[in-house]
């Protein structure tokens, strides 16, 4: 799918602006807080319901106004529709959907499909395991939908199972609640720990041909470490679970914790078989998260049979000039990419490949249409 | 709350205290009881003093009941081998709107919810379990709430009926019936799913 066309309203630092992108390469160049990231943002929030900056809506109001609104037209290959997201302070966020209010706001998720990279995404390799749990989930969460539910139900399983064991009871009394909690925790458990391991095996060799594109004779591999398993079923997955609950029920009980689970898995992202958290220098961290997202999008496009929009924002800095190549090939081949730079510097040579590739600028959030080359 | 006199202010605030009341809605609840006429509005609080005067509990089952003992435990008609056992009052009124249901009730008043510091003990569990060892119950019904707190609920009650002999029972989960399809929404269709059965 492609965005034909996007129109901010109050939306941080633009008051008025609609911006008509192409298929292809779009290229938004800008000094520093112009509002490149803030374009990126605003669609990746219409797509998803999250932004990278804050959890607050009410943060991405321009500051002089009320409400926000953003509209986008996308084509999703059979047709255009017409997207839009509103907040207004007090009132909270209103959907539509080619002009119709949608109750759920998770029925625009459905319309459009974005894979969002940001500067902060290197967290993915640097961070902890919460952010690679985080970055799998949402790639399984746009290809099945309802797993979503499954998570969210977890928590809650999980809360309710540790506040059993901080209620202050005898223990004798909490083991006599207690299976009727793991008994659901298991279930919802094994099957988030069975789609991680199934997408990764996908997921990887996407993953891989894509970082040797852009670092030849280097072998990125993400490995899942999950607190339980491996196994090869669900029920194989449901079983040991559950006796690791019961190996540790005595010392979860005194430490008020669940210690064992999928809230606990990690995943270790590896060039040539070496933890790269450890071993990757910062622009190999970042040809790194760049290749797990485009992997994101591939993996996704292939299990929905349709293509992400691809919102990479400052993608070309800390990059040398054979990387950015690659990585331009690489963006050629999409339906749509959109990124941001500070310098036209960056492009000046890829630009001369006779495929199509569009330039904006910005400045304190006006945007022009340059060119296209 | 300055802006009407302390007798008002305390009017509103006792309707805020209501489940589902707002302060806007409050204030248009007072405001009204304020124009009813003296013998209105005291034909409104007497019903709740007779209400609470007057209803109680059953003794069996805990259903809301003028007598001792409620409606459906005394009818003759009713099978008292079988107990449903429900959250809440209102389950048991949906329940019994069906008019299908032969059996018996029993209201829990709740669900295991250790975040709320809600336990089995907080429940009418122990009620519950003098009912089945005192009397002739073949098989209990388990239709507490299909979220985690009624499924958890449903989960204890069934392990401390099943070593008894007891047949135990859970209500379907599933699409409703008379619906269309497109209408339910992902949660519901993946449980339809893995609750499919074969066709005959």
């Amino acid at each position: 799918m492609h965005l034909n066309q996007i129109t901010l309203l109050n939306f941080r630092n633009y008051e008025q602006a609609t911006v008509s992108f192409n298929q292809g390469i779009n290229i938004i160049l800008g000094e520093n807080a112009q509002g490149k990231t803030n374009l990126l943002e605003a669609v990746y929030f219409l797509a998803s319901g999250k932004t990278h900056r804050t959890n607050n809506a009410e943060d991405l109001i321009n500051l002089r106004k009320d409400f926000f609104k953003i509209l986008v037209l996308v084509n999703n290959g059979i047709r255009e529709n017409s997207l839009e997201v509103s907040y207004k302070k007090g009132e909270g966020k209103t959907t539509r959907i080619n002009g119709i209010i949608k109750r759920k706001r998770e029925d625009l998720f459905d319309q459009i499909s974005t894979v969002f990279f940001s500067p902060d995404d290197l967290r993915i390799v640097k961070g902890g395991p919460c952010e690679r749990r985080e970055f799998v989930d949402e790639i399984i969460t746009q290809i099945k939908p309802t797993y979503r539910f499954i998570k969210m139900r977890y928590v809650k399983i999980l809360k309710q199972r540790n506040a059993l064991f901080r209620s202050g009871l005898e223990n004798e009394r909490i083991v006599e609640q207690l299976s009727a909690w793991d008994e659901q925790l298991v279930s919802f458990g094994a099957k988030i720990i069975w789609k991680r391991a199934n997408l990764l095996e996908a997921f990887n060799n996407k993953a891989k041909w894509i970082y040797q594109a852009l670092a030849p004779q280097e072998w990125l591999t993400v490995r899942y470490q999950p607190s339980i398993g491996p196994g090869s079923s669900i029920e194989e997955i449901e079983d040991k679970f559950r006796i690791e609950l019961e190996k540790r029920r005595m010392t979860d009980i005194e430490l008020g914790v669940t210690s064992v689970g999928p809230h606990r898995d990690d995943f270790r992202i590896e060039v040539n078989s070496k933890d790269s958290r450890i071993h990757s220098s910062q622009g190999e961290q970042r040809c790194i998260v760049l290749s797990l997202k485009m992997a994101a999008g591939l993996l996704i496009r292939e299990e929905t049979e349709t293509e992400p929009i691809f919102l990479f924002d400052d993608v070309m800095s800390e990059l040398d000039e054979r990387r950015r190549r690659a990585l331009f090939n690489l963006f050629f081949k999409r339906e749509q990419v959109i990124i941001t730079s500070t310098s036209q510097m960056y492009f000046g040579s890829l630009l001369k490949g006779g495929k199509t590739v569009s330039l904006f600028t910005v400045s304190q959030g006006k945007v022009k249409k340059i060119g296209r080359y | 709350m300055d802006l009407y006199s302390p007798t008002v202010a305390n009017l509103i605030e006792e309707f805020e205290k209501l489940p589902g009341i707002g302060p806007k809605t409050a204030q248009r609840l007072a405001l009204f009881v304020l124009n009813l006429s003296l013998e209105e509005a005291k034909t409104l609080s007497d019903a709740i003093i007779k209400a609470k005067e007057k209803v109680k509990f059953c003794r069996i089952c805990f259903n809301l009941t003028d007598e001792e003992v409620c409606d459906v435990c005394r009818s003759e008609k009713r099978d008292s081998s079988i107990i449903c056992v429900v959250e809440e009052i209102k389950d048991l009124v949906a329940l019994e709107k069906t008019r299908e249901y032969q059996g018996v009730y029993h209201v829990l008043h709740g669900s295991i919810s250790p975040i709320d510091g809600i336990g089995p003990e907080k429940l009418r569990v122990a009620e519950l379990l003098e009912r089945v060892k005192n009397g002739q119950v073949k098989e209990i019904i388990l239709a507490t709430n299909p979220n985690i707190e009624g499924e958890a609920t449903a989960m204890y009650l069934s392990r401390l009926f099943k070593p008894l002999g007891l047949k135990v029972t859970r209500l379907a989960s599933g699409l409703p019936a008379g619906g269309d399809l497109e209408y339910a929404d992902e949660v519901t269709l993946t449980r339809a799913l893995e609750g499919r059965r074969e066709i005959f």
